[in-house]
């Protein structure tokens, strides 16, 4: 469906996006995530045919990007993390707009935006002015927009930051239905466990690279080998983090108030020498505890996440 | 099918108080000027003397450089907005990225800006009709001077959908599109002054002889609207609002300047209109059309 051969995109000497690769067959839904700045949103405008690549090949459906704009125009909605809308017009009006853009004759438009205003629960809102709706109601609404032509790919920005958790629930469930309507969704996030029960596939993104790829299921296992621990401290919670990061059976620490946790590899040997190292100073262990793996420890372990 | 930004724009246009306050200040403006020019003329001339067509022609003269100047002001203000607006609104990308051209994009933000100018032709409409009740005056003239109107409507909104394209803030576009504007209505008339007292300067100490001294115009002048408006009204109503500052002498056909000037207007939009669906369109870099002839030319030479 989508394939990406060594993309680079350069802003004058910044490098956003470096050689990256990336394949979604038809019918995934995959996951893009990586930290603020890792180049996801620029990699997704160049899908978009919003931004044109230094370098690298883009197919979708074997047809290539860059030079078949109008064509791949009409395979894809894409989504930006961040839009405006018009004052002085209304929800339908606004949805009428974007498909008289895409080209649809006026009596199709009406019931297919009738049927998206359906599916993003906006229908109630038709009559009212765009500029009025809530954050999130303007989040769905710019999704319906994205699906006024029946793309078969969906590029979706970032679709439930800045949401409050109902919203996000919202939107995690119509983006499901687009699921199982057979819809291939490209959806990036900072945020990893937003994706990882919603989508089938998983990709990791640093500094313009792609450093981890797969299903969810293969990224879960790549990370079996290490044991993760979550210990709570009383207080000198970095002295503590100090201490772990010297340890070369450490692999990653993350501490945050009196919570630290730390992955190492080796046996539960290995595991008493940590905490004897810890207790021999004077580091006030409260309680420790076996994690089991999940995504988003690997993202903080693959990602370092600067910000 | 109707260019769906065209659409947008008069449906959300038409629910902004800025329309109908623009419409009638206009209307309110071409009356009063009427107003007090006829008042002007008929008080100074005297009851006993009664009403001269001479009046007449000085309305019909002055709402027509009005109605003139008043397009000049009106439209790069609505124009210069046009896409620096979707930029700062960010629904830029969102209506770049669809399958409709860049040209149409840049054509339907221009014809909302000319739908504007028809509208307030037409609420003029009455008050011109006035000239044609008393005679003196045909339809054809009205007819012929607003589609001047419209040339340089098309000419100065492509000026500001221009600036728009290429300045990222409305603020700054408008402020350079109004002293281009400046420039051309002005600028041109003071540049074309000076070549012409440059010029006879030239032929009293004897450096150049020509047989006709009185066609001298220099080609700048054809930027300026006023060139084409000046040949309207001397056929029309036989008044030369230049004088002897410009004149077309004994130029074989002295309709020319209009006609250049209505070329030249045209020709200016539509390279500027161009640049800028070049401007706006995502998957070409003017700079990278250089750089390739650039190329092309290098590679030639080896
Ligand atoms: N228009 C731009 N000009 C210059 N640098 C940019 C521009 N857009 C993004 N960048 C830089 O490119 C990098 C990637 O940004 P972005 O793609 O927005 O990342 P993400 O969406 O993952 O947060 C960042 O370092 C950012 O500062
Ligand atoms: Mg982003």
């Amino acid at each position: 469906m989508l394939t990406l051969n060594n993309i680079t995109k350069k802003y004058g000497k910044i490098t956003a996006v470096d050689n990256l690769s990336l394949k979604i067959q038809e019918g995934q839904i995959f996951g893009f995530v990586g930290p603020n700045g890792a180049g996801k949103t620029t990699t997704l405008k160049i899908i978009a045919t919003l931004l044109k690549q230094t370098s690298g090949n883009i197919y979708i459906n074997d047809i290539e990007v860059s030079t078949n704009v109008k064509e791949v125009r009409s395979i894809i909605g894409y989504m930006p993390d961040f839009f405006g809308v018009y004052d002085n017009l209304k929800v339908d009006e606004y949805l009428e707009f974007y498909s008289d853009l895409a080209g649809i004759q006026y009596r199709e438009a009406k019931s297919v935006i009738s049927d998206l205003l359906d599916l993003v629960e906006l229908n109630s809102k038709k009559n009212e002015y765009v500029d009025s709706l809530s954050r999130g109601m303007k989040q769905r609404l710019c999704l319906a927009r994205s699906l006024v032509h029946n793309p078969k790919l969906l590029i979706l920005d970032e679709p439930a930051s800045g949401m409050d958790p109902r919203a996000r629930v919202q939107m995690k469930r119509i983006l499901r239905e687009l699921g199982k309507m057979g819809k291939t969704i490209l959806i990036s996030s900072h945020i990893l466990p937003e994706l990882s029960e919603l989508c089938t596939n998983i990709g990791i993104i640093e500094k313009g690279r792609m450093v981890e790829s797969g299903t969810v299921d293969e990224i879960m296992k790549k990370s079996i080998s290490s044991n993760n621990v979550r210990i709570k401290v009383l207080d000198s919670t970095q002295n503590a983090v100090k201490l772990l990061q010297e340890d070369s059976t450490i692999t990653y620490v993350y501490g945050e108030d009196n919570k630290i946790e730390f992955s190492y590899q080796g046996d539960d040997k290995d595991m008493v020498k940590i905490i004897k190292r810890l207790v021999n100073n004077d580091i006030p262990v409260v309680s420790f505890s076996p994690m089991e793996n999940n995504l988003e420890e690997i993202f903080m372990k693959v990602t370092k996440g600067e910000e | 099918m109707i260019n769906p930004v065209l659409k947008k724009e008069l449906r959300t246009r038409m629910r902004t108080w800025k329309t109908p306050i623009i419409i009638s200040l206009y209307i309110l403006l071409i009356s009063g000027l009427f107003l007090f020019v006829f008042m002007n003329n008929f008080m100074s001339r005297g009851y006993h003397h009664g009403f001269r067509p001479g009046s007449l022609r000085d309305i019909y003269l002055a709402v027509a450089v009005i109605q003139m100047l008043l397009i000049i002001y009106i439209v790069p203000a609505t124009t210069a907005g046009s896409i620096s607006g979707e930029r700062e609104r960010s629904t830029f990308d969102l209506l770049i990225g669809t399958r409709l051209s860049s040209i149409s994009i840049i054509l339907g933000k221009l014809s909302s800006s000319l739908v504007l100018v028809i509208l307030l032709l037409i609420v003029s409409i009455p008050i011109m009709s006035i000239l044609l009740l008393f005679g003196g005056f045909s339809p054809q003239n009205i007819i012929v001077l607003f589609a001047f109107y419209i040339v340089n409507a098309i000419y100065f909104g492509s000026i500001g959908i221009f600036t728009s394209a290429f300045l990222k803030k409305t603020s700054t576009s408008t402020v350079v599109s109004y002293i281009i504007a400046l420039f051309l209505v002005g600028g041109t008339l003071f540049f074309t002054i000076i070549l012409r007292a440059y010029y006879f300067s030239r032929i009293v100490s004897g450096v150049i002889t020509v047989q006709n001294p009185q066609s001298f115009y220099p080609i700048i002048m054809y930027f300026n609207p006023f060139s084409g408006i000046s040949v309207i009204l001397e056929n029309q109503i036989d008044f030369n609002i230049f004088d002897d500052l410009i004149s077309y002498g004994t130029q074989s056909n002295t309709l020319s300047p209009l006609y250049i000037n209505i070329g030249v207007s045209l020709l200016v939009s539509c390279i500027l209109l161009v640049l800028s669906a070049i401007r706006i369109n995502p998957m070409i870099k003017i700079k990278n059309i250089f750089k390739r002839n650039k190329l092309k030319n290098t590679s030639k030479k080896v």
